[in-house]
């Protein structure tokens, strides 16, 4: 019961968060509403029981992503941007789009997935992520290592003023 | 509630459909990104939630899950150099005025 109530924060913080990070105007309220929503979305790692992603997630975006994008908007100078009329028609497709494909896939898992309960409350352990990381997924996790170097490296010679 | 599957799946739904929509609404492009971010946690959840229901929580979607966010931190930051030099050179980061490539 109490652990429900906990839920239900959790789960209107997330998406009352998401809606403001989306439809805010100023870019750094959208930035701020985006790390709030993250870090509640390490939460709901908590009751899904991966502990060690939760603690990822707070690591890697909420530390490193959502500080990255407030330090870009800070960095900027301060633009004044006046308040310009959106196309409605564009703006009528992008959420006509955005409502069928909510209803398409909240049919779908409402009809298949409408009563389902999680059968067992144990996790497959750290140890064993860490050991399939190094044996079965070696090759992966390396490629990922050189793909996070050529990110540093592309956005520090992207960013360098060329003189 | 927080034993059953559906409430999980529709998070992820509604964090997909709401970065959806910013990303075919807004037009600044530090917001497209951070709609971006959106939509990648929300994928992230669902992966998780399938995980725990049909494979017991197992190894391979822990795993996948943490590429996943590599890749998103990757992704993140050559985007926002890309962002900053665009407006070093433009002065301006609405996706609609640039339209060079357009012709």
């Amino acid at each position: 019961m109490f652990s429900d109530v906990i839920f239900i924060i959790f789960w209107l913080v997330i998406a009352v968060f998401a809606a403001l990070a989306v439809f805010l105007q100023k870019p750094i309220y959208n930035a701020f509403s985006m790390a709030i929503s993250i870090f509640s979305i390490a939460g709901m790692y908590i009751f899904l029981g991966y502990e060690f992603l939760a603690a990822l997630q707070v690591l890697v975006y909420v530390g490193a992503i959502s500080v990255a994008i407030i330090f870009v908007i800070m960095l900027s100078p301060p633009v004044t941007v006046k308040p310009k009329k959106l196309n409605p028609f564009k703006v009528m497709i992008g959420v006509i789009t955005s409502i069928t494909f909510f209803a398409v896939f909240f049919m779908l898992f409402y009809l298949k997935y409408a009563g389902s309960k999680f059968q067992n409350t144990q996790n497959a352990s750290i140890s064993d992520v860490g050991t399939l990381l190094a044996t079965k997924y070696a090759v992966p996790f390396e490629i990922i290592s050189v793909i996070l170097l050529v990110a540093i490296l592309g956005a520090i010679v992207l960013a360098k003023k060329e003189d | 509630m927080a034993f059953s599957l559906f409430p999980y799946l529709l998070l992820s739904l509604v964090l997909i459909s709401l970065g959806l929509v910013g990303i075919l609404v807004r037009r600044n492009l530090v917001i497209m990104l951070i709609c971006i971010e959106l939509v990648l946690n929300g994928v992230t959840l669902n992966l998780l939630a399938l995980n725990k229901f049909s494979a017991n929580g197992g190894a391979a979607g822990q795993i996948i899950a943490i590429f996943i966010v590599a890749l998103a931190a990757a992704e993140t930051t050559i985007a926002l150099a890309l962002i900053f030099l665009i407006f070093r050179h433009y002065k301006e980061i609405d996706a609609e005025k640039l339209t060079e490539l357009k012709g």
